[in-house]
């Protein structure tokens, strides 16, 4: 790996140089440490850190960690507050203390916020996860949601083409990584790898990807982990506040209007309602030297959401519509095998113009989900119970529209999936120290196709009951956790003049015992052991038909099995003064698990020969290790350095498994400055992203993994107080070198490149509207 | 109490929303499919002679393969009419003839024609789209000189580039576009 070597010679270089600075400067002191519950011990996210008599001040991040730096020395006053815990305040010699742990103890609560429930709940799960919010999350502003966490280490992203992307967790992607979308299982054709997930990210205030089997709490097809959309709460105090969001993007000429309206009515204590919404439209893009014809999309999004509240329960409810129309690159659909082959041999260039019209090939997609819910408050903890119906329509449209006349423009597949799900929820404590949930829930699901068969219709009913308790006692946590699922399937084929029914059932039960343990202040070590199991999916028992994007065909087996896996995660994190950072390695084994194997012969049909794959099971090795590290060059300057690496075995036969992320390494510097002039919170960093040539077997797909590659970004934020309200601008420049290279997991490595140069600008407007 | 109420509320409009939803699904179907490529063939001075070959693949992808009713047998050095027609046979009491719709839209489809080995025959097109260019919906074959036998394979494609070199005149290596149909039919010359 030359690219780290480089880096780890730069940063000693310029490691030099901060010793030289830090004998000339004396505003260069800094306090890190990090702020903990008094009781649980679990650190505190998001608390507000000021310096008395000084302007000062920070946050606490999602794992309690706070840094504030650029102080002279003398004595300070730090003041630590954060809703639902006491204030306090500590006085501090910066020549004496550097670090300090904070311990922070919980108001008798009577203001029971929603927030704080929240993150509350997550915490429970001793489970290696990141998320994405605040500046972050700002920075991905624009992009779809797998292209947001693809910056995460341990994710990565599948993709086929640059109008569809999906989310890969530890290499797992599809069925086996759940999104729950604002507290809601989201149910799509989450099964095709051309089938992103129906999700307008500007919902989120924050994004969490749990990494790895989070089946105990989320249900049996978590094998890979789980992301998390999370909006922020509605608002507390009564009056009216809004926020507008603009991207720009040049490469597909890009436009993004999303904004948000929130309210909480003086009129009626405890009502509180938020309208969002969202527009995007793009056009081709290009990558370097040519266009990607039809490749453009549109996307019009919309949200609302209301809550009533009193001291001991709250009611709400959600409403959200998903809508995109998407282009897919009009020489990927292809007719047959030697079409295909003619794509590689004639490599000759799209040599169409840009352009914002949608033609076929095209997928339009909407996704409707309608929540409420309920919580109650009281000496037994918090009960929720949350209903939510989702519909879910895709119809995708061939190159080729259909000859006869009376189908017009009618979609060739059409797919309407009508899904019901209700949870139960209860939060407790025992005693101080024994807390935990249990729960239960149910889905029932229809799906109905019209046109080409690929999937036949079914109906699904799935139910789930668990229960998980985290006991504490100082620095040592340890979790445990049981459930049970159910499944039952029903699918209906249409045999031209019948309709063939088969019924499935599966049911089992899974578990799983972490614990973790406070080595220094600093340093913390966590381990988890679980099973978990999934059912085979629709596709994989039924699906039966020719792929165009890939020249194949594919065949389900009904006689599959479910998978099971058992998995083994640690991960040692650790907040030293100037270098913080994690490390986690996994080891999964996967029974019967499932994929779709290369068959050695083709199949016949009148639109030529294709080759043929077919799903079946095999016992599967998953491991893997992610990490994050950074390095605090000076006050100023940071290093980060991420690395993911997987690998996945066929067990029987010790070879690599397909489409599974090749090596990746980001490493970024990052250059902040508190105030520049009248800019605030400027931010300048460069990044690097290296990624190596896939494992995967060079003979069992039409062609062998593209080589690595290795591109750079920039990025600079900032914020300009207008009216006392920070106006955060960014500007972002990806692929600077305009590098032209083809990811191993994009399905149209076949045909095109990755897409060239891009600039984005960003602004985030907060309207703050007195009453 | 509210309390108890709250819950008995929610459930039971869950329960309200969820029955509204019919469980069984019924399955229906509309889609196209094309089963049989059709070739007529009459000799070119004596159209009395004259038989009809179909290759069809009722069933769709997967399943039995496509089949090839009968074997073609030409006459040495003799030219046939070659006329095709392109069927939907998925359905056997409602078999949609889509040979017309493939003649609406000729601009944007071409039929190709490859012998292997060479000397089987060769191939010239008789009908022209509305720019002048070839469809391949009626052709003129005229069988080799040599006792061979051998395969035709007859290649319909969905938007070709018809101006690409060769295109017009027969030739596919340049003519891009989608394949709709891409029939093997085993043929002799004798």
């Amino acid at each position: 790996m030359p690219l780290s070597k480089t880096a780890i010679l730069i940063l000693f270089f310029v490691l030099n140089w901060v010793a030289a600075l830090a004998a000339s400067d004396p505003c260069i002191r800094t306090i890190s440490g990090n702020v903990r519950d008094s009781l649980s011990k679990d650190f505190v996210p998001y608390v507000i850190i000021t310096v008395d008599g000084n302007n000062k001040g920070t946050y606490s991040d999602e794992k309690g960690h706070f840094h504030l730096d650029s102080l002279c020395p003398g004595t300070y006053t730090i003041i630590f507050k954060s809703l639902g815990y006491k204030t306090i305040s500590t006085t501090i010699n910066t020549e004496k203390t550097a670090k300090l742990t904070v311990y922070l103890s919980q108001q008798n609560i009577e203001l029971k916020e929603v927030n704080i429930e929240a993150y509350k709940s997550r915490s429970e799960i001793l489970q290696t996860q990141a998320s994405l919010h605040g500046k972050e999350l700002n920075q991905t502003r624009g992009l779809s949601l797998a292209e947001s966490l693809a910056g995460i280490t341990g994710v990565s992203m599948i993709r086929t083409g640059p109008s569809i992307s999906k989310p890969v967790i530890h290499g797992m992607y599809s069925n086996r990584v759940l999104i729950i979308n604002n507290g809601v299982r989201q149910e799509g054709q989450q099964w095709g790898s051309e089938h992103a997930p129906e999700i307008d990210p500007f919902i989120a205030s924050e994004l969490t990807v749990i990494k790895g089997a989070a089946s105990i709490r989320y249900g049996s097809d978590a094998m890979g982990g789980v992301i998390l959309v999370a909006p922020k709460p509605l608002k507390k105090q009564h009056g009216y506040s809004a926020e507008l969001n603009l991207v720009g993007l040049t490469n597909n000429r890009q436009g993004v209007v999303s904004g948000i309206f929130d309210g909480n009515l003086r009129q009626v204590e405890g009502l509180a309602f938020r309208l969002q919404g969202t527009y995007k439209k793009a056009g081709s893009s290009f990558a370097p030297g040519y266009n990607l014809g039809n490749t453009g999309f549109q996307e019009i999004n919309f949200s609302s959401a209301v809550r009533f509240n009193r001291a001991n329960y709250e009611v709400g409810a959600f409403y959200s519509r998903f809508n995109t129309t998407l282009g897919i690159l009009r020489k990927s659909h292809i007719g047959n095998k030697t079409d295909l082959l003619n794509q590689f041999e004639s490599n000759r260039n799209d040599t169409s113009e840009f352009s914002y019209k949608i033609e076929r090939p095209r997928q339009d997609i909407s996704h409707d989900l309608l929540k409420v819910y309920g919580n109650l408050y009281g000496d037994y903890g918090k009960l929720n119970l949350t209903y939510a119906f989702q519909h879910n329509y895709r119809a995708e449209y061939d190159a080729h529209r259909p000859y006869k006349n009376q189908l017009g423009e009618k979609p060739n597949l059409e797919f309407n999936l009508y899904t019901n799900t209700l949870d139960f929820q209860w939060e407790h404590s025992i005693s101080e120290r024994l807390k935990g949930s249990a729960g239960i829930m149910g889905m029932i699901q229809a799906n109905v196709y019209t046109g080409r068969k690929l999937i036949p219709n079914f109906t699904n009913y799935t139910g789930g009951i668990y229960l998980i308790e985290k006991y504490t006692k100082d620095k040592f946590q340890l979790e445990g956790g049981v459930r049970y699922d159910y499944k039952f399937l029903k699918s209906y084929e249409n045999l031209g003049d019948s309709i063939s029914s088969n019924n499935f059932n599966w049911s089992k039960t899974s578990g799983s015992i972490g614990a973790s343990l406070d080595l220094s202040d600093d340093l913390k070590l966590q381990a988890t052991l679980g099973t978990a199991w999934r059912a085979p999916s629709i596709n994989e028992l039924f699906i039966d038909g020719v792929h165009h994007g890939a020249a194949s065909y594919e065949k389900g087996d009904r006689t599959l099995k479910e998978e099971m896996e058992y998995s083994f995660t640690s991960h040692l994190h650790y907040y030293g003064e100037r270098i913080h950072g994690e490390i986690g390695f996994y080891y999964n084994l996967i029974d019967h698990y499932i994929y779709l194997k290369p068959d050695t012969s083709v199949i016949l049909t009148i639109l030529g020969a294709y080759p043929s794959f077919h799903y079946t099971q095999v016992n599967a090795t998953y491991f893997g290790l992610d990490s994050d590290l950074t390095i605090g060059i000076t006050n100023k300057l940071n290093l980060d350095s991420k690395i993911t690496l997987v690998r996945a075995e066929n067990r029987e036969t010790n070879q690599f498994l397909e489409y599974i992320p090749a090596d990746k390494f980001i490493h970024s510097l990052t250059y902040s400055l508190p105030d520049f002039s009248i800019l605030e919170d400027v931010e300048l960093s460069l990044t690097n992203i290296s990624v190596l040539r896939s494992k995967a077997p060079k003979d069992t797909d039409h062609l062998p993994p593209p080589p690595g590659y290795s591109v750079f970004n920039a990025d600079l934020s900032f914020s300009i107080p207008v009216n006392g309200t920070p106006v955060s601008l960014g500007i972002g420049f990806n692929n600077i070198l305009n590098t032209k290279y083809r990811d191993y997991l994009n399905r149209f490595r076949y045909f095109s490149d990755e897409t060239g140069r891009n600039f984005i600008i960003r602004a985030k407007i907060p309207i703050e509207i007195s009453n | 109490m509210m309390n108890y109420n709250l819950i008995l509320i929610l459930l039971s409009a869950a329960l309200v929303f969820s029955s509204c939803k019919e469980d069984e699904p019924a399955p229906h179907n509309e889609e196209e499919l094309i089963t049989n490529v059709e070739l007529h063939f009459a000799e070119a001075n004596n159209e009395a002679n004259s038989f009809t070959v179909t290759y069809k693949d009722t069933d769709g992808a997967g399943g039995q393969d496509p089949v090839q009713s009968a074997p073609i047998v030409l006459e040495k050095s003799k030219s046939y009419l070659l006329s095709i027609k392109v069927k939907d046979e998925s359905n056997a009491s409602n078999v949609l003839d889509l040979t017309n719709e493939v003649a609406e839209e000729s601009i944007n489809h071409q039929f190709f024609f490859t012998f292997s080995p060479s000397q089987l025959a060769t191939h010239t097109y008789s009908d022209e789209d509305g720019n002048a260019k070839p469809i391949g919906l009626e052709n003129v074959i005229s069988a080799g000189s040599t006792s061979i036998s051998g395969t035709m394979t007859i290649t319909l494609k969905h938007q070709p580039d018809k101006n690409a070199s060769g295109v017009s005149s027969g030739d596919i290596s340049n003519a891009g576009g989608e394949t709709d149909i891409e029939a093997r039919f085993s043929i002799s010359v004798n």
